[in-house]
């Protein structure tokens, strides 16, 4: 079985990192993006079986990202969204645009893992 | 009637009494003889009713019988009457025509009857002799005649009323002696020759003359300096005047007083509700002009001589006095008005006390920069004193009190002090001694020259300190001066002059600093009408289209409020009554959000110092201050959450013994990446949450660019439905910390769609996009069908307070972008649109 590649979207670039290093060390494969069209790039050029993202960005936010992503038509990896301006709790908007978890930062890197674990486990990926 | 209303009748009465006294007493009677002369000698002269007959010599020599022979060659010429003036023998027999004979006339010693010395032996025989006297010169010029005399037993008719014939009313009357009269002068010797034809003379008398009496003798109306008149003739012109009917005599006493009487009231009436001194040349010149001609009717109809002078003088002398009463009473209401002002104006100044003026001197000078100095006053006895002192004191002086008084003296009333660094060595610095006015004593003010001589800048605030003082003094002095008895006469011009002068500096004191509150103010009368408004009122008034003279109170406030009429009227009425203060909310003009305040003074107040006080409190800085907490609070907020969750997980990652060493170090620099990141953006903020309130205009802070936006959309909205304009908008879902003063940024944004819109043509579309990027947040709207650019350029770079509308707002919008780090550009081309792009700083 292959290592679940995980992308990580962010323009905090000294959080992505340490992200991807917190997931690296629980033994999944993490790439990171500084913005949505970034990230909207790497997911058309490989495959991705999870997407943590941030929804304050340059260039192109995290909620046209997921609109983006939805708009696709493709088999889409589940999203964990990790924001500073997100509540805590999953709204049907959210969940209908992919989002298995949703959590406002700071996250606790624990609670973090097992949402990435739980949401790889049930494949929540879905097809728009 | 008012005191002042009896005044007016009863002074132009007494004054006109005065001018009938002097009348009476004959002061005038020179002018009115001049001026009777003056009208009569002008007259036309009339058909001789009199000859003068000269006893020349050839009739003289002609022996005894000549007398009868001229009697009898004057009967045949037809002469009515023959008056013999100097003396004659007695006819033997009857004449065929009257004769008449002068004679000398005496007073007799302690009565005021007279008396004719007749020749020795002879006897008045009832019908010849006449008295020939000349009543009295005026003033050496002999313009009048009597009729008759006083006698014990009864009358005693004077010459030339006896030889006219005819009876005149009046004991004296004046003699006309118009320059153009015909008074035939024929020889005796040339009558008794037959020369003449019979009844050539008929219709006249003769005055029969000697020589000598037609020598010139008298001072007459004929030729006023000279003795140039002879008694004959002057004896004819009043035979003439009186057998012509044209012999005039002076008004009556009691006629002066009646005439005076009436042209006085008439001035009195006139005066009554007009300004004597708007009228003081035209009624006198009027009633003058009405008194002539009265005079001149009554002359030449009546024979009467009005009392001119008196007539004539009334008027102006009346005038006079109206006019010298109404100053009288004008200067004590200015007196009175001026004292009021001042007293008002200085209430609460130093002024009212004079005597603490000069304990403002030390606190001035130290204000401007003066590090030393000495109040000295110069008492009368020529000793000095020291009245206050900054570091310094009169011991300081190296001259004595007595040496310098008379160079202090010099010094008095003048404006320029003088150079007096050799007076205080001890100094070490230059120095200056300058008299700055005085109450009780005069005081000199001696300085060391501020740090830049007396050419800088505290050198010209240090003598602007001096004159006022001066100034200060000298108006003290003038406004004390009516309580001061030796005073008390001092021109009310002067006091009024101080007075104003006061109150006008005082006054434009408080409008300057009027001006410069914050708040835009304007002060009503009790009755709503505008007072004075500061220069933010007046801005406000402008932006209203209001005009600050003609906009009553409540014309105000519901045009700068939602109140509808009743409610305003009730408002009114309830601070009139009651006072206090009222706030409103105000519409918005311009960026400003504000509220007024309505307030009155309490209830007791007097009704004169009633006012309404309307205050435009500007809240925008409240809600800017309010904006500027939120937006740090959110900033720090979501950007320290960030920090935070990095530094959380890195130190969680340190902890972790999977992460080997080739790992750790990143993990720790990154640690120390985040937290010099939150320390940066603590720092940033901090100088926001530090910033003073005025800086809160100009302050710029993290604000979600894309709610601004939406808010100049939503405004907007309206505009572009009504004008069928589309809108093509795209905007991030979120957005992050754009730096800004988001009401600033919301009024340009706005006016830059309205402009855009209102130049859109119906059913096309105007773009408007918010694109963020890693440091700069982008908002541009285009469309329209476009301006020129550099109709554009000009519209856009006149002066804030030139330009107008949205391009006003878009204007400083651009100026306080700069100001954030940002900027905005703009384009334009006519049929091809324009637009403006705003960049702005993003931190994250």
């Amino acid at each position: 079985m292959s290592v679940p590649h995980i992308l990580i979207v962010d323009d905090d670039t000294i959080l992505s990192g340490l992200l991807q290093l917190t997931l690296e060390l629980e033994g999944y494969d993490a790439s990171t993006a500084p913005d949505g069209d970034a990230g909207l790039a790497m997911l058309r050029q490989g495959t991705f079986d999870l997407v943590v993202l941030d929804l304050v960005m340059p260039k192109m936010d995290g909620i046209k990202f997921l609109r983006v992503l939805n708009e696709g038509g493709e088999r889409r990896p589940p999203v964990i969204v990790i924001s500073s301006t997100a509540g805590n709790t999953l709204s049907d908007e959210f969940r209908a645009l992919g989002v298995v978890a949703i959590a406002r930062k700071p996250v606790e890197p624990g609670w973090l893992v097992a949402q990435v674990a739980a949401a790889l486990a049930s494949g929540d990926g879905q097809t728009g | 009637m008012t005191r002042e209303g009896v005044a007016s009748v009863v002074f132009p009465v007494l004054l006109v009494a005065a001018l009938a006294l002097l009348q009476q007493w004959n002061v005038f009677r020179d002018v009115d003889g001049r001026l009777f002369d003056l009208s009569t000698g002008l007259e036309r002269g009339r058909d001789p009713a009199v000859v003068v007959v000269e006893r020349d010599a050839v009739f003289e020599s002609s022996g005894p019988a000549r007398f009868g022979k001229l009697d009898n060659a004057l009967a045949r010429l037809g002469v009515e009457r023959i008056g013999y003036l100097d003396d004659r023998p007695l006819p033997t027999s009857e004449t065929a025509v009257p004769i008449l004979v002068g004679a000398a006339a005496r007073r007799i010693p302690g009565t005021d009857a007279w008396t004719m010395i007749l020749p020795p032996g002879t006897q008045d025989s009832g019908s010849l002799f006449a008295a020939r006297i000349l009543a009295p010169s005026e003033y050496g010029i002999y313009r009048s005649q009597s009729t008759v005399l006083p006698g014990l037993d009864g009358s005693i008719p004077v010459f030339d009323a006896a030889l006219a014939g005819t009876p005149h009313r009046d004991r004296r009357f004046l003699v006309r002696m118009p320059a153009r009269q015909s008074i035939p002068v024929i020889s005796a010797s040339q009558l008794v020759a037959g020369e003449l034809i019979r009844g050539e003379l008929s219709r006249t008398v003769a005055l029969v003359a000697a020589s000598d009496s037609l020598k010139g003798t008298l001072s007459t109306p004929l030729a006023p300096g000279t003795r140039a008149t002879s008694e004959a003739i002057f004896r004819a012109h009043a035979v003439q005047d009186l057998r012509a009917g044209r012999s005039a005599s002076r008004a009556r006493a009691w006629e002066a007083w009646l005439l005076l009487g009436v042209v006085g009231l008439l001035l009195v009436i006139a005066f009554r509700r007009t300004d004597p001194k708007r009228l003081a040349i035209v009624v006198p010149v009027a009633a003058n002009v009405l008194v002539l001609g009265t005079s001149w009717l009554a002359l030449e109809f009546a024979g009467r001589l009005l009392p001119v002078t008196a007539l004539l003088l009334a008027p102006w002398v009346i005038t006079f006095q109206r006019i010298l009463a109404r100053e009288l009473r004008q200067d004590r209401r200015l007196d009175s008005v001026a004292s009021r002002a001042v007293q008002h104006s200085i209430h609460r100044s130093a002024l009212r006390e004079g005597a603490r003026l000069p304990e403002f001197v030390e606190p001035a000078g130290r204000l401007a920069g003066i590090t030393r100095s000495v109040l000295i006053g110069l008492c009368e006895d020529g000793s000095l004193e020291q009245v206050s002192a900054h570091d310094a004191s009169l011991d300081d002086l190296v001259v004595s009190p007595a040496k310098l008084a008379p160079q202090l003296r010099k010094l008095r009333g003048r404006h320029v002090g003088r150079d007096a660094t050799q007076l205080v060595p001890s100094w070490n610095t230059e120095a200056r001694i300058t008299w700055i006015g005085g109450a009780e004593q005069d005081l000199f003010w001696l300085f060391a020259e501020p740090p830049g001589g007396r050419t800088g800048k505290q050198g010209h605030l240090v003598r602007a300190i001096s004159a006022s003082f001066r100034e200060l003094f000298r108006w003290r002095a003038d406004l004390n001066a009516r309580e001061r008895q030796e005073e008390r006469f001092m021109p009310i011009d002067e006091r009024v002059a101080s007075a104003i002068s006061l109150v006008s500096t005082e006054s434009d004191q408080i409008r300057r600093g009027f001006d410069t509150i914050e708040t835009a103010v304007m002060v009503f009368h009790l009755i709503g009408s505008p007072l004075h408004a500061n220069a933010g009122m007046e801005d406000i008034y402008r932006e209203a289209e209001l005009a600050v003279a003609d906009t009553s109170l409540a014309e105000l406030l519901a045009a700068l409020t939602e109140l509808d009429p009743v409610r305003i009227e009730a408002m009114l009425q309830d601070l009139v009554f009651n006072g206090g203060e009222m706030r409103v909310p105000m519409r918005r003009f311009g960026p400003s959000q504000r509220v007024l305040r309505v307030a009155a003074p309490g209830s007791m107040a007097r009704g004169a110092d009633r006012v309404i006080v309307v205050e435009a409190i500007d809240i925008s800085e409240l809600h800017s201050a309010a904006d500027l907490r939120k937006a740090v609070a959110m900033f720090i907020d979501l950007q320290l959450r960030n920090d935070l969750e990095a530094i959380l997980l890195a130190a969680d990652l340190a902890k972790d013994p999977r992460v080997g060493p080739e790992r750790i170090v990143s993990v720790v620099d990154r640690i120390g990446e985040a937290a010099r990141r939150a320390t940066g953006r603590l720092d940033e903020v901090a100088g926001l949450v530090r910033g003073e309130t005025r800086d809160l205009v100009d302050a710029s802070y993290p604000v979600d660019a894309r709610k601004i936006v939406v808010e100049a959309l939503e405004k907007t909205a309206e505009l572009a439905e009504e004008l069928g304009v589309l809108m093509d908008v795209a905007m991030p879902a979120l957005s992050g910390f754009t730096i800004a003063e988001p009401r600033a940024l919301a009024d340009m944004l706005e006016a830059m769609l309205r402009v855009v819109i209102a130049d859109t043509p119906q059913g096309e579309t105007v773009s408007l996009r918010l694109e963020e990027q890693d440091a700069r947040s982008h908002v541009r709207i285009s469309g329209g069908f476009g301006v020129g650019f550099g109709r554009l350029v000009w519209l856009l770079t006149k002066s804030e307070d030139q330009s107008v509308g949205e391009y006003r707002l878009i204007n400083r919008g651009i100026a306080r972008t700069a100001k954030w780090g940002g900027s905005v550009s703009y384009w334009g081309r006519e049929a091809d649109g324009f637009g403006f792009n705003v960049n702005l700083r993003r931190i994250g």
